[in-house]
C-alpha cells in the first residue's frame, strides 16, 4: 500500500519537485500545503503517514507548526521530518530538541529523498 | 787664775777659818769658865778670837759669794757645754775635729751615723786619713793648695803637723774663718763604701791664735747628688721628649716672642730656633690666610682660655698641606701670664684616613638610600666638595656612541659666584683627550692640575680665572675596565697634587660607577614599569593579576570598569568569586575555573559578572606565572565581547539567512535537474542528458561551495570550537582513506599508507576533514595508475603527516599561496576538478587551531607533497562553553 506523505512548504517550486520526486521515485501519495496552518488542516483531514515540514515559513514557522500538530490528538502521532535549508549546528540541535522524527537538509537529491525518509522513519525501502 | 782655782782657794780658806774658829771655841770652852779672871789672856784671846771670828765670817761670806758666783759660772759653762754637745749630737752634718797630728778628737753622732764608726772607736785611735779613701786627702789637698792665692805669706805652721794635713792647715790658716769655702770630698765608711760630702773646714786655734787642730763639718751630698742627678735626668728626659716629639711644641712669651721651639716645630716651618727668636709674633710664621686665626688663638690662650685641638690647615716647608690640631694654654703666676705653651699635633694622615672613611661612608649611604640617579650624583658631588675643600664639581658622562663627554650634573657651593665656570661646563662637549675630563677619559686615570689658570690643557681656564678657581682634579668613574664617567672638582685654594686624595676619590668613584650602572638599570626598569603601567592603564582589556592562591593582587582600570568595581575593592578578593559571585553564575563546567585549575596557558569564552548584577560575555586568556619552577600566580586578561557577540549573532543570522535563501532555489533547481537527468519524467536525448548532468554537477558544486564558505567562516570566527581528545592518528588516517577509496577507484589511483602508531590530542572530526581534503586533492590531481602515499613520522614533540602524490605538482611560487582562499594552481581547476577553492584554506585553519602548521613541497618534479605537523599536545587549549549554555547564562 502506497504511503501518504504531506509536504508543508511555502515554496511552491520545492513542493512540486519534492512531490514529483516522491511520486515518481517511490510511488507514494503526496499531499501538499503552502503554510503551517494549511498543513495542519490537511493533516487533520487526511491523516498522512508522515509529514515533511519546512522550517522557515511566513506566519507559522516549522517548529510552531510541529508543536501545533503535536497538540492536536488526531495529528499528534504522525511522524514529522523537518526539511530545512538551515544547516548550522546550532539550528540542528534546536530542531532535534523539538522531538521531530528526523531533520533533513535542502537541497536534496530527488532520487534518494524517498529512501532517506523511509530510512529515518523505519519504513521499508521504496 | 781660773774660776776653778778661785773656788778651791775659797774653800780652803773657809776650812782654815772654820778650824781656827773651832780651836778658839775649844780654848774658850776649856779656859773661859770662871775663873776666867784668873787668866786675862783669855780676854784677849776671846777678843782676838771674836775679831778673828768676825773676820773669818766676813771672809766666809765673801768666799761663799765667790763660790756661788763660780758655781753659777760653772753652771752656765755646763749649759753651754751641754748646748754644744746637744748641737754636736743632734747636728745633721758630721763634725770631726783632729789635732795637727791627725788624731781625731771630736766625732759627733752624725759622723758615727754616716761613717759607721762609734766615737769610741775613733777618738784618739784613728787619724783623719783613716776616714777618707786612699789618695782622696792628697787629691783634695792639691786642689786646695792650688786654690791658695799666690804670693801670699803663709802663716807659720807647727812643725809637727802631719804632712797629709799640711795643705788643709795652710788653707784654713790662709783665710779668715768667714772666707773659707766648702769643698767636696769623698769619705770612706767603715764598710769600705764611700760617699761625697761638702766639707767646711775650720781651724782650732790656741789663745795665741796658733792653729792647734782642724774641725771639719761635712754634709753628705749623696741625697743631693741623687736629687741633682734625678733633676738632670728629668730635665734630660723632658728635653729628649720635646726634642724627639713628633708633636710640634713651642713656648712663647706673653708678647708673642718664641722662647722655645722643638725640632718638630722647626721642621714644620723650615726655620731654626734662632730664626724663631727673631720673630715678633706668634702668627707671623703662619701662611697669610690663617695668620688672623692664629693670632686669635694666641690671644685667647693669653687670656686664660684653654684652646684645645683647634684645627688649622697650613703648609709645611716643602709646601705640602699639613693639618694640625693646635692646643694653646697660658702658664701664669701671681704676677700674671708667664708664657704660652703651644702644641700642634699633625693630624694630616689621621684626617686623611678619617676623610677617606667618612667620604666612603657618606657615599655608601647616599648610594644606598637614593633612588634617583640625579639626586644621588648631586649629593655625591656635594660630599666630595665638602670633604676635599672644593667649591665646584661636575660629573661628565661618557657617550661611547658619540665619542664624547657631556656634562651630566654639576654642583657648586654657595657664596662666591661660579657662574662662568658653570655655564661653560654645562655647554661644553669634550672629545677624548680634550680638557681635564677628556684627559682622564683618555688616560683612564686621575689627573691633577695645581694651577688651572696656567694650564693650557685646561680648556675652561678663563672661566676658572674669572671665578677664582686655582686648583682642580678629575678622577675616572669605571664599571669594570670601562670609563663611564669622569668626576672633577675645583678649589679656590692652591692645592698641591695629593695622591692620597686621588686614591680616596678613586675608591669612591668605584662605588659611584656601581651606583650609576645600577641607577641606569633601575631607570630602565622604571621606564619599563611606566610603559607597562601606561599600557595596562590604557588597554581596553581587563587585566587581573592573581597570586598563587588565586587572590587578586592587581587589577587594571579596564578590569575595574568592566567588572564595575573599584580597583581597590578587587585587591585581595578571590578572583572566581568576583567573576562568578553566585552559584548560579557558573557550574562545574565553568571554563574560567577550569583554566585556573589546570595551571596552564588557557583561553576561551565565558560570561563574567558585573558589580551591578548583569553578566557580559568575555573572551579570556590565562597566563600562569612560574618563578623558580613554582607557581607565583597568573594573569587573567579578558575582553568584553558583548558587541562582537551581537555582531556575530547578526552575522550568524545573516549567513544563516543567506544560506537558506541560496539553498531554497538550489533545492528546486537540483531536484528538477535530478529528476530530469534520471529520465524519470520521460526520455531525454543524449545532448540534453549531457547538459543536465553538467547542470546537476554544478548545482552540487554550488552546494559544496556554500557549505565550505559557511564552514570556513565559522571556524575562523572561533565559533566552531574544537573538541580535543587523545586519538590514534593512524586509525583516523585509515578512516579517511576508507572514505576516499571509492573516489580513488573511480580515478584509478592507488592509496597507500604504512601505518605508524601515533597518539595526539586533536579534534578527530576536524582532522578527518583535513585528511579527506588532502586525499581528495591528491586523487583529483593524480594520473591514473599512480599512487597516493600517506606517511606518518613521529618527532620529539609531535607528528608529521605527509600526503604524497605523483601528479603535476605545485609550482614553487604557489607553494604558499595555494592555502589562501580561492587560490588554486590553475584558475580552471575549480571548474574542471569540481573544487571550491576553499579546501586548503579550511585545512590550514584547522591545523592552526591545533597549534600545528601545514605546508606544501615539490615531490622532486613528480607530484606534490602536502605535510602537516601536529604537536603531541595542543599548545593552546581552547576552553569554551557550549554555545547554548553560554547564551543561557548571559541571560
Amino acid at each position: 500500500m502506497a504511503r501518504r506523505v504531506l509536504i508543508i512548504d511555502d515554496e511552491e517550486d520545492i513542493r512540486e519537485v519534492a512531490a514529483l520526486s516522491l511520486e515518481t521515485v517511490a510511488g507514494w501519495d503526496v499531499l501538499v500545503a503552502g503554510s503551517g496552518a494549511a498543513g495542519i488542516a490537511k493533516a487533520r483531514e487526511s491523516h498522512p503517514d508522515a509529514i515533511l515540514l519546512d522550517v522557515m515559513m511566513p506566519g507559522m514557522d516549522g517548529p510552531t507548526t510541529f508543536r501545533e500538530l503535536r497538540s492536536i490528538p488526531e495529528t499528534a502521532g504522525i511522524p514529522v521530518i523537518l526539511l530545512t535549508a538551515k544547516v548550522q549546528a546550532a539550528d540542528q540541535k534546536r530542531f532535534s530538541d523539538l522531538g521531530v522524527a528526523a531533520v533533513m537538509f535542502k537541497p536534496f537529491d530527488p532520487l534518494v529523498l524517498a529512501r532517506e525518509i523511509a530510512a529515518n522513519l523505519g519504513w521499508q525501502e521504496p | 787664775m781660773t774660776r776653778f782655782t778661785q773656788s778651791r782657794t775659797v774653800t780652803r780658806a773657809f776650812i782654815a777659818a772654820l778650824a781656827f774658829s773651832l780651836a778658839g771655841a775649844i780654848v774658850l770652852a776649856r779656859f773661859g769658865s770662871p775663873p776666867a779672871q784668873s787668866r786675862p789672856w783669855i780676854f784677849w784671846f776671846a777678843a782676838f778670837w771674836t775679831l778673828a771670828q768676825a773676820i773669818l765670817i766676813g771672809i766666809a761670806v765673801s768666799g761663799f759669794r765667790i763660790v756661788l758666783r763660780q758655781r753659777q759660772g760653772e753652771r752656765q759653762l755646763e749649759g753651754v757645754a751641754r748646748l754644744h754637745r746637744s748641737i754636736l749630737d743632734s747636728a745633721g752634718p758630721m763634725m770631726i775635729a783632729c789635732n795637727l797630728q791627725g788624731h781625731v778628737s771630736l766625732f759627733n753622732p752624725a759622723a758615727e751615723r754616716m761613717l759607721g764608726y762609734r766615737a769610741s772607736e775613733v777618738l784618739g785611735k784613728r787619724t783623719a786619713a783613716d776616714l777618707f779613701p786612699e789618695s782622696e786627702m792628697l787629691r783634695v789637698g792639691e786642689q786646695l793648695a792650688s786654690s791658695l792665692p799666690a804670693g801670699r805669706n803663709h802663716p807659720e805652721i807647727p812643725r809637727d803637723t802631719a804632712p797629709a794635713l799640711l795643705p788643709y792647715v795652710r788653707y784654713v790658716a790662709s783665710f779668715p774663718a768667714s772666707r773659707v769655702r766648702g769643698f767636696e770630698m769623698r769619705y770612706l765608711r767603715q764598710d769600705g763604701s764611700t760617699f761625697p760630702a761638702m766639707v767646711y773646714l775650720s781651724a782650732v786655734r790656741s789663745s795665741a791664735g796658733n792653729v792647734e787642730g782642724l774641725v771639719s763639718i761635712a754634709v753628705d751630698l749623696s741625697a743631693t747628688r741623687r736629687a741633682e742627678h734625678a733633676l738632670r735626668e728629668s730635665e734630660e728626659r723632658y728635653r729628649d721628649l720635646f726634642d724627639n716629639s713628633s708633636e710640634m711644641i713651642a713656648t712663647l712669651s706673653p708678647r708673642g716672642r718664641y722662647l722655645y721651639v722643638n725640632p718638630a716645630w722647626q721642621s714644620l716651618f723650615g726655620m731654626d730656633s734662632v730664626q724663631f727668636e727673631s720673630l715678633i709674633g706668634f702668627e707671623s710664621v703662619f701662611p697669610p690666610e690663617i695668620q688672623a686665626e692664629a693670632a686669635a688663638l694666641f690671644h685667647k690662650a693669653l687670656h686664660g682660655v684653654h684652646v684645645e685641638q683647634h684645627p688649622l690647615r697650613l703648609h709645611n716647608a716643602a709646601g705640602e698641606t699639613v693639618e694640625v690640631e693646635a692646643s694653646l694654654s697660658c702658664r701664669r703666676e701671681e704676677s700674671g701670664p708667664v708664657s704660652v705653651r703651644c702644641i700642634f699635633r699633625d693630624v694630616t694622615q689621621q684626617n686623611r684616613r678619617e676623610r677617606r672613611l667618612r667620604i666612603q661612608l657618606v657615599v655608601s649611604q647616599i648610594i644606598a638610600e637614593t633612588t634617583s640617579m640625579d639626586e644621588g650624583l648631586s649629593r655625591v658631588l656635594e660630599a666630595l666638595c665638602e670633604n676635599f675643600s672644593c667649591e665646584f664639581s661636575a660629573l661628565w658622562s661618557v657617550d661611547e656612541t658619540q665619542h664624547s663627554l657631556r656634562p651630566l650634573i654639576t654642583w657648586l657651593a654657595g657664596g662666591r659666584s661660579s657662574e662662568d665656570l658653570l655655564q661653560e661646563s654645562r655647554t661644553l662637549i669634550l672629545s677624548r683627550g680634550e680638557g681635564l675630563p677628556g684627559m682622564v677619559w683618555s688616560l683612564g686615570k686621575a689627573c691633577w692640575i695645581a694651577d688651572l689658570r696656567q694650564s693650557p690643557a685646561f680648556v675652561r681656564r678663563t672661566a676658572a680665572r674669572l671665578n677664582g678657581y686655582i686648583s682642580g682634579w678629575a678622577v675616572p668613574v669605571r664599571v669594570g675596565n670601562q670609563v663611564i664617567a669622569v668626576v672633577e672638582c675645583f678649589s679656590r685654594q692652591f692645592v698641591r697634587e695629593d695622591p692620597d686624595l686621588l686614591a680616596t676619590v678613586e675608591t669612591v668613584c668605584g662605588s659611584l660607577g656601581q651606583f650609576m650602572a645600577r641607577a641606569g638599570q633601575e631607570a630602565r626598569v622604571r621606564h619599563l614599569d611606566r610603559q607597562k603601567a601606561f599600557i595596562l592603564n590604557s588597554v581596553a582589556d581587563g587585566i587581573i593579576g592573581v597570586d598563587s592562591e588565586n587572590r587578586i593582587a592587581f587589577a587594571n582600570p579596564a578590569a575595574a570598569r568592566l567588572l564595575e568595581h573599584a580597583e581597590s575593592n578587587l585587591i585581595g578578593c578571590d578572583v572566581h568569586e568576583v567573576l562568578h559571585p553566585s552559584p548560579a553564575s557558573c557550574d562545574a563546567g565553568c571554563p574560567t575555573r577550569r583554566a585556573f585549575q589546570t595551571g596552564e596557558i588557557a583561553s576561551g569564552q565565558d560570561a563574567y559578572h558585573r558589580g551591578m548584577g548583569r553578566s557580559f560575555p568575555v573572551e579570556f586568556s590565562l597566563m600562569p606565572m612560574v618563578e623558580d619552577s613554582e607557581s607565583a600566580g597568573s594573569v587573567l586578561s579578558f575582553r568584553d565581547i558583548s558587541q562582537r557577540y551581537a555582531l556575530d549573532h547578526m552575522k550568524d543570522e545573516f549567513i544563516s539567512t543567506v544560506s537558506h535563501e541560496l539553498r531554497t532555489p538550489l533545492t528546486s533547481i537540483r531536484g528538477a535537474l535530478g529528476l530530469l537527468s534520471a529520465g524519470l519524467l520521460g526520455d531525454v536525448n543524449e545532448k540534453a542528458t549531457s547538459l543536465l548532468r553538467i547542470a546537476v554537477a554544478n548545482s552540487d558544486r554550488l552546494v559544496r561551495l556554500i557549505n565550505d564558505i559557511l564552514d570556513l567562516e565559522r571556524m575562523q570566527s572561533g565559533r566552531a570550537p574544537l573538541a580535543f581528545r587523545r586519538i590514534a592518528l593512524e586509525e583516523l588516517i585509515r578512516q579517511a582513506m576508507d572514505a576516499m577509496q571509492p573516489m580513488a577507484e573511480g580515478e584509478e589511483v592507488r592509496l597507500f599508507c604504512e601505518p605508524v602508531p601515533a597518539h595526539i590530542e586533536a579534534d578527530s572530526d576536524r582532522l578527518l576533514q583535513v585528511m579527506t581534503n588532502l586525499l581528495s586533492n591528491a586523487i583529483k590531481f593524480s594520473p591514473p595508475k599512480s599512487t597516493v602515499r600517506v606517511g606518518i613520522s613521529r618527532g620529539n614533540d609531535g607528528v608529521t603527516v605527509s600526503v604524497i602524490d605523483e601528479g603535476r605538482g605545485v609550482p614553487a611560487d604557489k607553494l604558499e599561496s595555494i592555502f589562501d582562499r580561492f587560490q588554486q594552481v590553475d584558475a580552471s581547476d575549480s571548474r574542471q576538478k569540481g573544487g571550491t577553492g576553499l579546501g586548503l584554506a579550511i585545512c590550514r585553519t584547522i591545523i592552526h587551531q591545533h597549534g600545528g602548521r601545514i605546508w606544501a613541497e615539490q615531490n622532486g618534479g613528480r607530484g606534490a607533497i602536502f605535510r602537516f605537523f601536529l604537536p603531541e599536545r595542543a599548545s593552546l587549549s581552547v576552553l569554551t562553553e557550549e554555545p547554548g549554555h553560554f547564551e543561557q547564562r548571559l541571560g
